[in-house]
């Protein structure tokens, strides 16, 4: 104790100037803003470090709902989109209110399961028919064409995709108009096939094949996939194509579900049709 | 001792009044010339001062500042940074044969030589303390630097003047 009292007597000068100056800088600091902010955010420097990187992980989470919400905005935007109209009023006649009629609506799902390395896959999306999905409703994918819906219930429906070899749509060829059965022969989940091009059509490698309105399921112009190579089978007067298609099934998130709300009055009149005839 | 007391509480008063009242209000070359005067009054005190009354002066000093300049502990922390390091400097410049109590650290008592080196220490630790603490940030750092120079030596040169005016006068007075 004697020695702890020398030892402060024989450097109070020091002590005492030590606690004057955190005096000094204490009423310093909290009197003065800038100061203090200085002082304040170095030494949350590590806190805001922590904060950072949490935030830079938990922004993946966080993505999903950012996606599903810029997919519904999307599905919005394609609604009104020109294509989705169906032009109802010919340009000679009186234009009324209304000139055009919708013939697409878009709702947004995920795919929460993906089958690619089968023969028969099948996406399964998290809506059902208590959504609105219904049977034969075409899917897309942001990239382009996925497939349609053939199986729903309350919550969920299954996709038939391009990558099933049950699958098949009529497709064109968007330069020259020139169509054909889009196919897939169950080998490469990346490349499908075209058959029965006409001869004649004037294709070549990198054309850009897009889905065809007469399917009744998918609007026209939807992408599908690039020529990769144009082959003539021996002794047919058909072209057959390999194309690589848009969509990359091995990581189908988003998609849009396509509702014609003109299909029955198609199907209709084209079932009317060929009944007319058969009975002729 | 009294007449010492009474000279030092006047002295005070007045380096006080004439730093907010004068020196203030002088801003030269954009911010970067800012004389203070009040650390005379830290130089000027008796040499026989304990270093504890020192700090506590200094510590007052800095507060009457910053009351007025409403930068609460900016002044005072300098002050008594300057107020320690005076004991320090005091021993190390001290003359051989130790200081004679009755000196006083003026230029007419100590010579030219020995004060310089004694104001112009502490008068740098004062204004590299104060620049500094008030800038409080690595931007504008040389920028700091240079305002510590020009401003020390402004302030070098009005102690320097003030050893010939107030000192002078009152030892022709007695």
């Amino acid at each position: 104790m004697k020695n702890f009292f020398a030892f402060l007597s024989k450097y109070h000068k020091e002590f005492l100037a030590v606690i004057l100056q955190a005096l000094c800088l204490s009423f310093f600091f909290i009197h003065n803003s800038f100061q203090r902010s200085v002082l304040i955010s170095s030494s949350n420097q590590v806190v805001g470090e922590v904060y950072t990187q949490k935030a830079s992980l938990t922004k993946y989470f966080n993505l999903i709902e950012q996606v599903d919400q810029l997919a519904a905005e999307n599905a919005i935007l394609r609604s009104k989109n020109r294509d989705a109209f169906y032009f109802a009023v010919r340009k000679n006649y009186r234009v009324g209110d209304t000139t055009s009629l919708q013939q697409y609506q878009y709702s947004t799902a995920r795919a929460i399961n993906a089958t690619t390395n089968l023969q028969f896959n099948f996406l399964t999306l998290n809506r059902g028919s208590y959504q609105g999905i219904e049977k034969d409703m075409g899917v897309l994918s942001p990239d382009g064409l996925v497939g349609v819906v053939v199986n729903v219930s309350g919550n969920y429906s299954t996709v038939l995709p391009i990558i099933n070899t049950n699958f098949t749509a009529s497709v064109e060829v968007k330069r020259t108009k020139n169509f054909g059965l889009l196919k897939w022969d169950g080998v490469d989940p990346r490349y499908a096939k075209i058959e029965d091009i006409a001869n004649h059509a004037r294709i070549v490698k990198g054309d850009t094949i897009v889905s065809r309105a007469s399917s009744k399921i998918y609007p026209t112009g939807v992408m599908v996939g690039i020529v990769e190579k144009i082959e003539q089978p021996e002794g047919s007067n058909y072209l057959d194509l390999k194309i690589r298609l848009a969509v990359d099934y091995t990581k189908i998130t988003t998609v849009y579900v396509v509702n014609n709300l003109m299909k029955q009055e198609q199907m209709k009149l084209e079932q009317e049709t060929a009944q007319t005839i058969e009975t002729k | 001792m009294i007449g010492d007391v009474i000279r030092i509480v006047l002295r005070f008063v007045f380096l006080v009044l004439l730093q907010v009242v004068v020196m203030n209000n002088i801003n030269l070359a954009s911010g970067l010339l800012v004389p203070f005067i009040y650390p005379l009054f830290i130089l000027m005190l008796p040499l026989r001062t304990p270093g504890w009354l020192v700090l506590v002066l200094s510590l007052v000093l800095g507060l009457s500042i910053d009351s007025f300049d409403n930068t609460m502990g900016l002044h005072a922390s300098a002050c008594v940074a300057m107020g320690y390091f005076r004991g320090v400097i005091l021993k190390m410049i001290s003359p051989r044969e130790g200081y004679d109590f009755t000196q006083k650290p003026t230029i007419q008592s100590m010579g030219t030589n020995w004060f310089m080196s004694y104001a112009v220490t502490l008068v740098l630790i004062h204004h590299v303390w104060i620049f500094n603490l008030e800038n409080f940030q690595f931007d504008f750092f040389f920028r700091t630097q240079i305002r510590v120079l020009l401003s020390a030596a402004m302030t070098l040169g009005l102690v320097y003047l003030s050893q010939y005016m107030l000192y002078q006068v009152r030892e022709r007075r007695r």
